[in-house]
């Protein structure tokens, strides 16, 4: 028996490592197990008040810190009934897609797309594609900025509030959030051109994709689960269709659904909304050669970039709309406190974010639990390595490792997102 | 001389440190006068020990990781703490203040666990230098990295955040009667909490001489005592400064 075990992956955020044991040429077990300190948010934002907790969920991820904050606030204000105004909503959607927009921009070209044209980081990038690599600085820091604008920082924003914003974009902040994304916009014909020469492996296997979906748009701020598999129910009853499990050999928390597994993220939103994405996402994805729906989870990465075409597409028709009519002096409602219980979702980059909290009469949490896309994509991430290396038994075995490697990454895991993972 | 090896390590954490020091205009630039070793999160490349300068993220979550650290500290001439979790344990001290085996239960449901109790890296090695908050200053950090690569000790503010309340122009929060930690929290940040209309709520630490005495009776006119003792557990509640209100000694 032989087993190849890194000791930390790398590029990906958290820690996490990977394991594939074969036997007589067979493959036998593999797994893919974040060993990230057990940090417990669950247990310890117990006790803690609905107007604070918002800003601890960010603190589960620097790099999704937006997503974990809005889920967070909607599980509250679905907890005391509290209905955000339109506006709050739309700028609200605007620091989602910044998050999108900078998240995905820092996979797909600093840790993802080095895999894809044979490089260690974005730094050995940089002597051949220099000004492609600027280019995608640049695209990030435009993102950040929306972000900044609305949330009041790019990591661990603090000007949400429940039911509304604790201060608003100025005037000057609209049009600036305006001129960088129409900059974006441009930028984006630059690194598509740079993505398409990215060789992505061929791999395929078909599972269950699963998301948002909204009859209104291509969901990340709000609709309700589904799959391509035409599930469909509400966020709030997901514990009845997404099961919990506990492996024997790690003690991480794996997900399925009808006891199989299932992929969140990028790759499924694409496959799932696919009719809901803006002209120009279609054609990027037509340029790029992802066909609808694709299997092949490689492509994550790709589906990706085409959602960021779509998310500057959405964010662009947002801010002309607050740049001809400006925003009005809202501001955050008087919330009666009273117990309840709150489940709501977002879309975060990777895929869906579904916080649930039981709330007693004094605004303190009683119950918290707290499922993180990474999480869920898990178990299709060893269902994928599983085939993967089946197919590649003739390669060498570090050039299998650097696939597998690269399998992994293309998921985008969020390792300090996946809270319930432990050390085995 | 040959150029400064500088390694980036990240333990149990968020990322959000070392992300809002990438996410710095001048980051690259910076970086590229240095001999670049270890960074996990961005690239895969390994160079072996030892370091000049260490920049640590994160708390040791657990026995392999306290290994580790000590380790890094082994082999680094220079150890920077780089955000609040590294600094002082931040967010994730709450937990200390419930049973650990209760709260792991919680999570795990009864699963076998290796936990660490909450500390900062001060609690295991030496650290030379502190860059507080959550998360972490990007440009604190860049500052940081250039003084260290002309020679020279970097300067890492210890007054309030008043101060820099009073800098940009930001209308007090407290003097509007709305609970703030700024004026006993070190600066540094520049501020951007209170001015985006929330409070400062203490990531970065106290400040040097902080006078809690004279913070918890303002802020007593405010918040109850126990709205108080959350307050003050938030990021910082193993530095002495804030541990006694922390811990609930409030009157």
């Amino acid at each position: 028996m032989s087993s190849h075990e890194v000791e930390l992956i790398t590029r990906v955020e958290g820690h996490a490592v990977y394991a594939v044991d074969l036997e007589k040429g067979e493959v036998k077990s593999v797994r893919f197990a974040p060993v990230e300190g057990a940090r417990l948010f669950e247990a310890w934002l117990r006790q803690r008040h609905y107007d604070e907790v918002y800003f601890f969920a960010s603190r589960i991820c620097g790099f999704c810190p937006v997503s974990h904050n809005l889920a967070s606030v909607k599980a509250v204000e679905a907890a005391l009934q509290v209905q955000p105004s339109e506006q709050t909503v739309k700028l609200r959607k605007i620091m989602n897609f910044g998050e999108h927009l900078q998240s995905h921009c820092i996979h797909v070209f600093f840790l993802s797309l080095p895999d894809f044209v044979g490089a260690e980081s974005a730094f050995a990038l940089l002597p051949q594609y220099g000004e492609e690599v600027k280019a995608a600085v640049e695209f990030r820091d435009h993102a950040n900025y929306l972000i900044e604008a609305v949330g009041g920082r790019p990591v661990h924003p603090m000007a949400t509030a429940v039911g509304g914003f604790r201060r608003l974009p100025t005037p000057t902040q609209i049009a600036e959030m305006l001129s960088r994304a129409r900059q974006m916009k441009k930028l984006l014909e630059k690194l598509v051109d740079f993505y398409s020469k990215a060789k992505v492996p061929e791999f395929s296997r078909e599972t269950e994709y699963l998301g948002l979906q909204s009859q209104l748009e291509y969901a990340l701020y709000d609709g309700c689960l589904a799959s391509t598999k035409g599930f469909k129910a509400e966020v709030e009853a997901y514990k009845q269709h997404i099961e919990e499990e506990v492996r024997e050999y790690s003690t991480a928390k794996y997900y399925t659904r009808e006891g199989k597994p299932f992929m969140v993220g990028a790759l499924a939103r694409f496959n799932l909304n696919y009719d809901q994405l803006s002209d120009d996402a279609k054609e990027t994805a037509e340029t790029l050669g992802l066909k609808h729906p694709t299997y092949n989870s490689f492509h994550n990465t790709t589906a990706q970039l085409v959602e960021m075409v779509h998310d500057v597409d959405e964010v662009l028709k947002i801010l002309e709309e607050f740049q001809d009519s400006g925003l009005k002096d809202e501001r955050p409602p008087k919330v009666e406190v009273k117990p309840g219980k709150g489940t709501a979702s977002v879309e975060a980059p990777r895929g869906t974010l579904i916080p649930s909290y039981e709330m007693d009469g004094n605004g303190l949490l009683r119950e918290v639990d707290i499922v993180t896309p990474t999480a869920m994509s898990l178990n299709n991430v060893e269902a994928d390595m599983r085939v993967l290396v089946k197919e590649n038994l003739n390669l060498p075995r570090e050039k299998l490792a650097s696939l597998v490697e690269a399998l992994i990454r293309a998921y985008d895991p969020c390792i300090s997102c996946s809270v319930h993972f432990l050390r085995k | 001389m040959g150029k400064l090896k500088v390694a980036f390590f990240d333990f149990t954490s968020c990322n959000g440190c070392l992300l809002s020091m990438i996410n710095h205009p001048e980051f690259v630039e910076v970086v590229s006068h240095v001999e670049l070793a270890d960074f996990r999160l961005v690239r895969s490349l390994k160079v072996e020990g030892p370091f000049d300068v260490s920049f640590v993220e994160g708390y040791p979550g657990d026995s392999h990781e306290i290994e580790r650290l000590k380790k890094i500290r082994e082999q680094s001439n220079m150890l920077v703490a780089l955000g609040a979790c590294a600094c002082t344990g931040s967010i994730q001290s709450i937990r200390n203040f419930f049973d650990l085996e209760e709260a792991a239960n919680y999570v795990y449901k009864g699963v076998k666990k290796d936990i660490a109790e909450v500390k900062p890296l001060d609690a295991y090695v030496e650290v030379d230098f502190y860059l507080p908050g959550c998360p972490a200053s990007g440009a604190e950090a860049v500052q940081t990295l250039k003084a260290l690569l002309v020679g020279r000790k970097p300067e890492i503010p210890m007054h309030a955040v008043c101060v820099e309340c009073k800098l940009r122009e930001t209308e007090c929060v407290l003097v509007q009667g709305i609970p703030c930690l700024g004026p006993v929290t070190r600066g540094g940040c520049g501020a951007p909490c209170p001015a985006a209309g929330y409070i400062c709520d203490g990531c970065r630490g106290p400040c040097s001489d902080p006078n809690v005495a004279s913070e918890v009776e303002i802020l007593r006119k405010l918040l109850g005592k126990e709205e108080i003792v959350r307050l003050f557990r938030r990021y910082a509640s193993l530095k002495e400064a804030f541990k006694e209100v922390a811990e609930g000694k409030v009157e």
